[in-house]
């Protein structure tokens, strides 16, 4: 018996052929490139967002060190935005001597210049050291300058002369 | 030969097993074509998604560089104060043990205290008081030390001593 193909069969085969043509060549020249580029581009995407979080990270631990590093210095943060008055500091240290006065020297633009003369019990002496103990507290930053001049005087009681430097915030030392 | 009366049928191109056909291709064609347009729509997205990364990289590092400028200041400022607070703290032990150096026999009337310079003046009972509770305390700080002593009506001395380190 032979077996003779119809029309529609030639036809069904033709038509079937070209639909696979068409779909293998859709496949490979478009669909294929476009899966790998999505695969890279993913690739890509991924790094990127990991160095990202990296970088975030980063910023957190600085943020934290930041904010700690504040937290320690807070003292003497405050201490170089606060304005220097004469009075106050006049008035907060006036008590440690028997007699003081101070008065402003002309200064370079690092700080102000400020002379000071004391007058200072003989069997009191060690005040003195309290008084620097204290500035290093203030809410100043100041620095007692050298020479510092220590003189008996007649009532043996014991002159002494200094300067002080005092670091205010709108001067351009740092 | 007979003919047929009846009227012949119309034949079509789309017959059932070409519509069969056509069905299942077009299924895949337009699975195909989805996963096309799919592709399409992730890349523009990857793009998109790509470029906010990148300025979002971009801003994140300028935070760390302004941070590490503002750690920086606050650890300068620090260092700053501190090296002021120490040289006062070590301008007081210098003064505590001048005060605490000098024997009670001794009398001091002027003393100019610097960084590196002590200058002296006062009067001794005699000079073997001043070498030995003075002069050698303070040759022991001090590397260069000058001294004077002038003889006074009463007996005493009276003395000026220069004492420099060379420290700097």
């Amino acid at each position: 018996m032979r077996l003779t193909p119809s029309d529609e069969s030639i036809f069904l085969l033709a038509l079937s052929t070209f639909l696979l043509i068409l779909i293998l060549l859709f496949s490979f020249l478009i669909l294929v490139p476009k899966m790998q580029n999505y695969r890279t581009q993913d690739i890509k995407l991924q790094e990127i967002t990991s160095t990202l979080n990296t970088y975030k990270k980063i910023k957190q631990q600085l943020s934290l060190s930041l904010e700690k590093s504040k937290i320690t210095n807070q003292h003497l943060l405050a201490a170089l935005k606060q304005d220097f008055d004469i009075e106050v500091f006049y008035n907060k240290y006036k008590n440690y001597f028997k007699t003081m006065q101070i008065c402003k020297e002309k200064s370079p633009k690092e700080y102000d210049l400020y002379d000071i003369n004391t007058i200072l019990d003989k069997s009191s002496y060690k005040i003195f050291y309290n008084f620097i103990d204290s500035i290093n507290k203030s809410k100043w930053i100041i620095k007692i300058d050298t020479p510092i001049r220590l003189k008996r005087d007649t009532k043996n009681d014991i002159d002494i002369s200094f300067s002080i430097k005092v670091y205010l915030p709108s001067q351009s030392h740092l | 030969m007979g003919y047929s009366y009846i009227n012949s049928r119309e034949k079509s191109a789309f017959t059932p097993r070409v519509q069969m056909l056509f069905i299942v291709f077009d299924a895949v064609i337009l699975l195909l074509f989805g996963m096309y347009l799919f592709f399409i729509y992730q890349d523009s997205k990857f793009s998109q998604q790509m470029q906010d990364i990148k300025n979002n990289t971009i801003k994140v590092q300028n935070d760390i560089s302004d941070l590490s400028e503002k750690i920086k200041k606050v650890k300068e400022k620090e260092l700053f104060c501190e090296k002021i607070y120490t040289k006062n703290t070590l301008l007081k032990d210098s003064t505590k043990n001048i005060f605490e150096l000098f024997p009670k026999e001794i009398i001091l009337s002027k003393v100019i205290l610097s960084d590196d310079t002590l200058i002296l003046h006062g009067k001794t009972p005699n000079k073997q008081l001043y070498n030995t509770k003075l002069q050698i305390p303070l040759h022991s700080i001090y590397s260069i030390n000058k001294t004077t002593l002038k003889p006074l009506d009463n007996g005493w001395y009276e003395f000026s001593s220069i004492n420099e380190s060379k420290k700097r």
